[in-house]
């Protein structure tokens, strides 16, 4: 069981991710809690940037939202670590998120769905306890 | 290695995040050096920050050289998060 905390006063729920490059460079993020979200997001620059490229990716992806339609593409991360657990080979939709937004991440149900998790609001935190899911799913 | 980056920097600043957002208000940050306190609760006491921009990618590309030499690095943004986020975004 780990306890993350959060604002409570902040208009979206922010978490640190951290995603490792291939060589193992490591980039730390500022995520929003995006259980909507069928996929765990980071903007394609800072896969880029850590040593990824789309060729590597496994899918294209169309993504709709209220913003419009937006490509993009799955790819599998050598690591990815959020809400104090860490996961290898994991895979997340790396899709531009609007500049405005001030997000670069968002952390989905792709990685949600490992843990049983409690969202205290009052007090700003979140309980996650991990539960036995194939990860590789 | 790292005085050698730091003396490539026109200013090395370690900053602690609110001296941070106060300097570069809504602005992407890129951190390095981060003294953690809680890494996983985004708590730190300082940082170096190595670049800023209001443009995401731009302050990734300008400090990428850089941060070649370090093993890990952050980026940030100083701002206000829009909340208009996409309730249901699907593949």
């Amino acid at each position: 069981m780990t306890v993350t905390r959060f604002d409570p006063g902040a208009a979206l729920i922010f978490l640190l991710g951290v995603v490792w490059g291939p060589r193992d460079r490591q980039q730390d993020l500022r995520l929003v809690f995006g259980p909507g979200s069928a996929e765990t997001i980071i903007a394609p620059d800072v896969l880029d940037d850590i040593g990824y490229t789309a060729r590597q990716g496994e899918a294209i992806t169309v993504t709709r939202s209220v913003v419009g339609k937006e490509s993009g593409y799955l790819i599998r991360v050598a690591r990815f670590r959020a809400l104090g657990f860490e996961f290898t080979d994991f895979r997340v939709n790396a899709l531009d998120l609007p500049e405005r937004y001030g997000i670069n991440g968002l952390l989905g149900l792709g990685f949600l769905r490992h843990f049983n998790y409690e969202v205290r609001s009052g007090e700003g935190r979140i309980r996650a306890e991990r539960i036995d899911v194939d990860v590789s799913k | 290695m790292m005085s050698e980056l730091q003396a490539a920097l026109p200013v090395p600043e370690r900053l602690t995040w609110s001296e941070i957002c106060q300097r570069y208000p809504d602005e992407w940050v890129v951190l390095i050096e981060t003294k953690w306190i809680d890494a996983d609760n985004f708590e730190f006491n300082t940082a170096l920050v190595l670049g800023h921009s209001i443009n995401h990618g731009e302050v990734l590309r300008r400090t990428r050289p850089l941060r070649e030499h370090v093993m890990e690095s952050g980026i940030y943004f100083t701002g206000c998060a829009t909340p208009l986020v996409p309730s249901a975004l699907q593949p």
